[in-house]
């Protein structure tokens, strides 16, 4: 069963194509990496899937349910969450506080019961925090949840974001190149990471330049290039095509004169 | 009839002041991404700069050049103290800072003039002319003329000279431009001496129909806004033909509700141009930038 | 819920009423306790923009347009249906409160640039109408000899708040609810979700908060704050006139505001108060105090954007981390050499 179904997706900026008609189906409870050379359509697929881009043509749906044309804050309680290439960390709050801002869309008390602390209201902020915690600890950050999200290392705040994209409750997460700027142990850590992330039943979407990341976690990779899908199967047959070494190398561009 | 006519060509001169400044904000907008909030007082500064000389003995002519000369100083300077330091902080710094100064000068230029408005008496508001049934004094004639000038002259800088297709190369892309072996830093002084100086002779041509006042800047550089944003932030055509709409939208309007809703008429387009098209007629995405950087 | 912490800052909440409250027994002057009223109310002001602009990055130039229609209201409501000042708080709060999600609903998509001038423009049209709209608002005169609040009797208790004295009082109650309310709507998950809005609200959308409904709801609470302090305002002066609400008071709001610190309660108050002495101090020369602000906000935005309450969470971070790395740890906020 397809959880993420993307058909004919089209995205132009101007005089500019991002994504020229992509199809995507992402299996649930799979892995799926998107690689492609800079430029290639991978962010804007992120953007357009997440809801902060609107596609020129083609449809988006999520078990079901048409995410194109919809909000972000729409898409994102039906269930999914991203994180970001630049690292997009509420700075100035702590690691628990963005973690439970992330619980967001799991509450429903509203405001006027908040004021008066009614009981209803106080059972969900003790459940969302209890949820923030959790999703600390499964990223491995409880001890420093008071520390400020800006002063933690870089490794410790890659993890945050995606600890913050787990507290709201994600059927899919999209994660835009979680490794980059991390050690090869980190790496290596956070393949784990997003193993486990697997196995809770959360379906996990990857942009990745790491080939030994791609390889060792995908059951499935995308590659894209100037917008448009060129290879889509499992590692080995991907890893393999003459299109995507080609588009790698860039042997298409202008060469080397 | 004739009344109507009358408030048309009010508005028309009216206009070309608007699109001055209009042009004004439009420019500084196109380079930095900036709206010069103070930009009214680079107005007020070349009047009262005109005034004083012409007070002092100074005849008329010298003053008023030196008055434009004053007026872009104060931008040039405006940027190099206060803006340029600035330039890496949050937008919102950059407003408020912004908003500091123009409330800085406005106030210290009462302190320095004091508050009753002075006059300055020109000439050309003696002499007119008699178009159809309307009579038209010869300053308010200057007026449309230089600002017509001054539009010309601008898009021809523009476009022909080196300096003119640095600063549209800077506008489209400031890094790229960079890169090629522009020097940026020199684009954008002089992009806020041409805004500024284009201010400044709005100040100066008006003066003499209106008086000269520490605050003349607020409402002038608010409506200055509002028509630079009507054309569409970043289109300079678009500044020229919005401020000259709205100047004949304003007269128009005073003549037809009372005069001290006046100011209101400016007001209310830039509220519904916010609401309805904040791209203006000519411009580009006003809704919130951080869509973009995802 | 009680730790350590919490109850230290509630010890301190609770001696900062107590001494409040025991102020106006120590001021003689009547000068001194108007100051006093008056930094009261435009703390509460202050507490509204804070809300209103601090917590949902939609900083208005517009403010006092909200602070008059609270006032004007009431004013208006007073004088022409007899109506007591007491019931004219919470038409006042609403009243602004209603123009707030108005403003809201309308600016929330635009940038910060654009909405400071839409907001500008909304403020000088109301105020244009205070002037021009000589039938209902007075015009330049505006609304004079407004009664004092009426006396309130609980059985046979009365309490009278006629004179500075006794206004202190309902000010200070009208300060310590805000702040509650204040608290209450920050520490909440709303409250969050307008933090995060602030902070990235690109982010707080892919997180699931709806942009439109807090940043409205958010500003309109904030503007219903500030129509009480309006309400509050005209009642102190005795009069409602559209001088009172022009940009250069939404200017000396931003001002507090920015000297205290967005997004802090002290802050908003100490900024508050400070701002109103000052301006007091420098009643004589109204043009300098004009100066000194606008040169305040531009020294400001470069050297202190997160104001005096920035500053002192800055000092006391440094504080904490000598201390900590005097008794041999590691200070917040150091990088750890593992990578868990």
């Amino acid at each position: 069963m397809d959880l993420l179904e993307v058909r004919g997706l089209t995205k132009r900026f101007g005089g500019v194509v991002a994504l020229d008609g992509v199809d995507v189906a992402v299996p649930s409870g799979s892995i799926v990496s998107i690689i492609g050379p800079n430029g290639a359509g991978k962010t804007t697929f992120f953007n357009v899937v997440s809801g902060l881009l609107r596609p020129n043509a083609g449809t988006v749906t999520l078990a079901g349910h048409r995410l194109d044309g919809l909000r972000p804050d729409q898409i994102a309680s039906l269930g999914v969450a991203r994180t970001f290439q630049n690292l997009r960390l509420f700075g100035r709050l702590t690691a628990e506080e963005n973690v439970l801002i992330g619980a967001h869309c799991q509450g429903r008390a509203s405001l006027l019961a908040a004021l008066v602390r009614s009981p209803g209201a106080r059972e969900e902020e003790g459940r969302l925090r209890r949820r923030a915690r959790e999703a600390l600890a499964f990223v491995g950050l409880e001890r420093r949840r008071t520390h400020p999200a800006g002063s933690l290392p870089y490794g410790a705040q890659r993890r945050l974001e995606i600890a913050r994209a787990l507290a709201s409750g994600p059927r899919l997460l999209l994660l835009d190149e979680p490794t980059a700027g991390m050690t090869p142990e980190e790496s290596a850590d956070l393949m784990g990471l997003i193993e486990r992330i697997r196995r809770l039943g959360i379906t996990v979407v990857v942009i990745a330049h790491d080939m030994q990341l791609v390889r060792g976690l995908s059951d499935r990779i995308v590659a894209l290039h100037h917008g448009r899908k060129i290879a889509d199967g499992p590692p080995a047959a991907v890893m393999g095509s003459r299109e995507v070494i080609d588009a790698y190398l860039g042997s298409e561009d202008d060469a080397l004169v | 009839m004739a009344v109507i006519l009358a408030q048309l060509a009010n508005g028309v001169v009216l206009g070309s002041i608007y699109a001055l400044m209009a042009i004004g904000y439009t420019m500084v907008w196109n380079v930095l991404a900036f709206i010069n909030w103070a930009h009214g007082e680079v107005y007020m500064m070349a009047a009262f700069v005109t005034v004083t000389l012409y007070g002092a003995g100074v005849s008329l002519l010298p003053a008023a050049l030196l008055g434009v000369a004053g007026g872009t100083l104060t931008g040039v300077l405006m940027e190099r103290i206060a803006y340029r330091p600035m330039r890496q902080a949050p937008k919102l710094n950059l407003l408020i800072g912004a908003l500091g100064i123009s409330i800085f000068l406005r106030n210290a230029a009462q302190l320095v003039w004091g508050p009753s408005p002075r006059r300055l008496p020109s000439p050309l508001l003696d002499r007119g002319v008699d178009i159809g049934v309307v009579h038209v004094s010869l300053q308010q004639v200057l007026i449309l003329a230089v600002g017509l000038l001054a539009m010309v002259l601008l898009q021809l800088f523009v476009r022909r000279t080196t300096l003119g297709r640095a600063m549209r190369a800077a506008a489209e892309d400031m890094e790229t431009a960079s890169l090629m072996g522009i020097n940026t830093e020199r684009v954008i002084v002089a992009t806020f001496a041409i805004g500024s100086a284009l201010g400044g002779v709005a100040g100066v041509l008006i003066a003499p129909l209106y008086l000269v006042y520490p605050t003349m800047g607020v409402l002038a550089g608010l409506k200055g806004f509002t028509a630079s944003v009507l054309g569409g932030m970043g289109s300079v055509t678009g500044a020229m033909v919005a401020g000259l709409v709205l100047g004949i939208a304003e007269s128009l309007g005073a003549g037809f509700i009372s005069s001290g809703y006046r100011d209101a008429v400016a007001m209310v387009v830039l509220l519904l141009v916010l609401l309805v098209r904040p791209e203006g007629l000519f411009g580009h995405g006003v809704v919130s930038q951080a869509r973009q950087r995802a | 819920m009680l730790t350590g912490g919490r109850l230290a800052r509630l010890g301190a909440a609770c001696g900062a009423v107590t001494a409040a409250a025991c102020l106006p027994a120590l001021l003689r002057n009547p000068y001194a306790l108007y100051l006093a009223d008056l930094s009261l109310i435009y703390g509460l002001l202050v507490l509204g923009y804070d809300l209103a602009s601090g917590y949902t990055g939609m900083i208005s130039f517009g403010h006092a347009a909200l602070f008059g229609i609270g006032g004007y209201v009431s004013a208006i409501l007073v004088t022409h249906a007899g109506m007591s000042f007491w019931l004219t708080l919470p038409l006042g709060a609403a009243a602004a409160g209603l123009s707030g999600a108005l403003v809201g609903l309308t600016a929330h998509r635009l940038r910060e640039e654009y909405l400071a001038m839409g907001t500008l423009a909304f403020g000088t049209i109301v105020w244009l109408v205070m002037l021009n709209w000589v039938n209902v608002t007075g015009g330049p005169m505006g609304i004079p000899a407004l009664p004092p609040p009426p006396p309130v009797s609980f059985g046979p208790v009365v309490l009278r708040f006629e004179g500075y004295r006794g206004f202190y009082y309902v000010l200070l109650g009208a300060v310590v609810l805000a702040v509650l309310v204040t608290r209450h709507v920050v520490d909440s998950r709303f409250g969050r979700a307008c933090l995060a809005i602030r902070e990235d609200e690109v982010v707080a959308e892919t997180l699931g908060i709806t942009l439109r409904y807090h940043k409205t709801l958010m500003f309109a609470i904030g503007a219903a704050y500030s129509g009480v302090a309006g309400v509050l305002f005209v009642h102190l002066l005795r009069v409602a006139s559209p001088e009172s609400f022009d940009f250069s008071q939404s200017v000396t709001i931003l001002t507090m505001n920015m000297l205290g610190g967005m997004g802090s309660i002290p802050g908003a108050l100490l900024g508050a108060v400070l701002v109103t002495l000052l301006s007091e101090a420098l009643r004589a020369v109204p043009l300098y105090r004009m100066v000194l602000y606008g040169l305040l906000l531009v020294v400001m935005m470069v050297f202190f954007p997160y104001g005096l309450a920035g500053a002192a969470r800055v000092a006391a971070e440094g504080l904490r981390g000598l201390l900590s790395r005097a008794r041999g740890g590691r200070a917040v906020g150091e990088r750890a050499s593992e990578p868990f």
